[in-house]
C-alpha cells in the first residue's frame, strides 16, 4: 500500500507542527502550494529540522540540503515520493 | 557529556554556539583549532555548500565573539576516546578534506570522529528520539472491499494461519485488516512492515517488535489501531448489536456489579465494547467479559462513528493523542472528527 499524496501533507503538517509547543493556524491550514518560506516563515533551522524528521519517517536521504532546494510543500512530497519509488 | 567554559588542552572536543546551532572543532592550541566549517571570517557571507572543508583557523576566529564551551566527559568517555595526540594527529590528517553535509557529515561528526572514532551528531539525534517517542494513538476504519485485494497477507507467519480459515468471508476480513495495519504502520509510525518482525504469543495475541497494534473486524468493516504503547479496538455494527436479546447478553457480559446497576439495552453494547478493547490492550488467557470491568482501564468508546454504521472502542494510553480516520484507496486517510459528545470513557 502506497501513502497518497494527501497522506504525506498530513504528515508533513505533523512534522512542521511539532516543531513547536502550541498549534500552528497557518500550518493547519497549508496546502500543497504553501509557500514555505513566504508563508510559513521557514528558516535555515526550521528547514532543517524537518528534513530530519522527513528522513526519519519516511525512510528517504536528502543528499545536499540546500535552503532553495524546496519551494512549497508540495515540492516536499513531490521529492519524498520519487524518493519512495 | 557535560560542556562548560574553560582552559581548552591540546585534543579537547570544544563547541561555540551561532544562533540556534552549536558548531564544533578540536582544539590544538589558540592558534589551530581544526574544525569542518568555512574559512571565510564572516560565515554569513558564503552561501551554504561554498568552500565548506576541514581546515585549521584560530581559537579566536573559531568563537566569531562567542564563548567556547569544553567537552567535560564521564569515566566512561575518557576511557572510549582517542588519546589526544592521535585525536590531533585524525584532525590534521583530513585537513583540506570537502564533503560537508549538513545532516550526514557535519562539524560534530567530524569531531566525534577524531575523538570517539564515531560518527556521532546529538544535535540531529535529539530531534530524531524526540519525534520517535511522541506520543501516537491513530486508528483506522475501512470498508472490507477498500482493502480486500485478494493478496495474502505480507507476513508469511500470519498468512500460514490465515489461511486455514475456511469461510471465504472471515478469510477476506482478515487479509485486508493486516492489509489495513500495514497502511497503518506506515502512515502513523513510518514503518514498513516489511522490516518489522512479528510473533505470536502463546496467549494467541500478535505483536510486533516496532509497535503495538490491534485489529477488529465486523461484518464489512475492519479496524486497526497502532501505537508506542499497548492498545486495543473493538468494532460493531450498531444495528446487528442492538437485534440481539439483552436477557441473554447482560449475564454474559457484565459483571456482578453492573447487572446490580441494571443496564438499559443501549449501554450493552457500550458495555461489550470497551471490555473487548480493554483485554486486547493487555488481557491474557480467554476472554471472559463479566470478569472485566468495564472501568477497569481508560477507555474512549463512540457509540456512533460518522459516516459508517459502527460504534468504536480503544484501550490504551495516550488515549488523549486518539486520532480517527477513516481510509479508502484512492484518497488515503480522512480525518473523522471526535465530538465531545459522542465520547464516553
Amino acid at each position: 500500500m502506497q501513502l497518497t499524496r494527501s497522506d504525506i501533507l498530513a504528515k508533513l503538517k505533523e512534522i512542521m507542527q511539532s516543531m513547536y509547543d502550541t498549534p500552528s493556524a497557518q500550518i493547519q491550514a497549508a496546502t500543497e502550494e504553501t509557500r514555505l518560506i513566504e508563508e510559513l516563515g521557514f528558516t535555515s533551522v526550521s528547514y532543517l529540522y524537518m528534513v530530519i524528521i522527513v528522513e526519519e519517517n519516511f525512510g528517504v536521504r536528502f543528499d545536499q540540503v540546500g535552503g532553495n532546494q524546496f519551494q512549497t510543500v508540495g515540492d516536499v512530497i513531490t521529492y519524498i515520493q520519487s524518493q519512495q519509488s | 557529556m557535560k560542556w562548560w567554559p574553560g582552559k581548552c588542552k591540546p585534543g579537547d572536543m570544544i563547541r561555540v554556539k551561532l544562533g540556534p546551532l552549536y558548531h564544533y572543532g578540536i582544539f590544538v592550541s589558540d592558534q589551530e583549532v581544526i574544525q569542518f566549517g568555512h574559512p571565510h571570517r564572516d560565515r554569513n557571507a558564503a552561501s551554504p555548500g561554498e568552500d565548506i572543508r576541514v581546515f585549521a583557523g584560530s581559537a579566536s576566529e573559531f568563537a566569531a565573539g562567542n564563548m567556547i564551551e569544553v567537552a567535560g566527559m564521564d569515566l566512561r568517555e575518557r576511557m572510549r576516546r582517542f588519546p589526544p595526540r592521535k585525536t590531533i594527529r585524525l584532525a590534521r590528517s583530513r585537513i583540506g578534506e570537502n564533503g560537508y553535509d549538513i545532516l550526514h557529515n557535519n562539524c560534530e561528526h567530524f569531531a566525534n570522529m577524531c575523538v570517539f572514532g564515531k560518527k556521532i551528531c546529538l544535535q540531529t539525534d535529539r530531534i530524531v528520539a524526540q519525534w520517535r517517542t511522541r506520543p501516537i494513538l491513530d486508528v483506522y476504519l475501512c470498508p472490507v472491499e477498500e482493502c480486500a485485494d485478494g493478496a495474502s497477507t505480507p507476513v508469511e507467519l500470519r498468512e500460514k494461519h490465515i489461511s486455514r480459515v475456511k469461510d471465504p468471508e472471515l478469510l477476506r476480513q482478515k487479509r485486508a485488516s493486516w492489509k489495513l495495519l500495514e497502511y497503518a504502520m506506515m502512515r502513523s509510525c513510518g514503518q514498513k512492515m516489511s522490516d518489522a518482525r512479528f510473533a505470536l504469543s502463546s496467549g494467541g495475541k500478535w505483536t510486533c517488535d516496532k509497535l503495538s497494534f490491534s485489529i477488529a473486524h465486523t461484518a464489512g468493516w475492519v479496524a486497526v489501531a497502532v501505537s508506542n504503547e499497548p492498545v486495543g479496538v473493538d468494532i460493531e455494527e450498531t444495528d446487528a448489536f442492538s437485534m440481539r436479546d439483552p436477557a441473554q447478553l447482560t449475564p454474559m457480559i457484565c459483571t456482578d456489579a453492573e447487572q446490580a446497576a441494571n443496564p438499559a439495552p443501549e449501554d450493552l453494547m457500550r458495555l461489550w465494547l470497551c471490555k473487548e478493547s480493554i483485554f486486547k490492550c493487555g488481557g491474557k488467557g480467554k476472554f471472559v467479559p463479566k470478569r472485566i470491568p468495564a472501568d477497569s482501564e481508560p477507555t474512549v468508546c463512540l457509540s456512533a462513528v460518522s459516516g459508517t454504521p459502527l460504534a468504536l472502542a480503544v484501550a490504551g494510553k495516550n488515549l488523549s493523542k486518539l486520532r480517527l480516520y477513516r481510509y479508502e484507496a484512492s484518497s488515503g486517510a480522512t480525518p473523522i472528527e471526535l465530538k465531545a459528545g459522542e465520547k464516553s470513557k
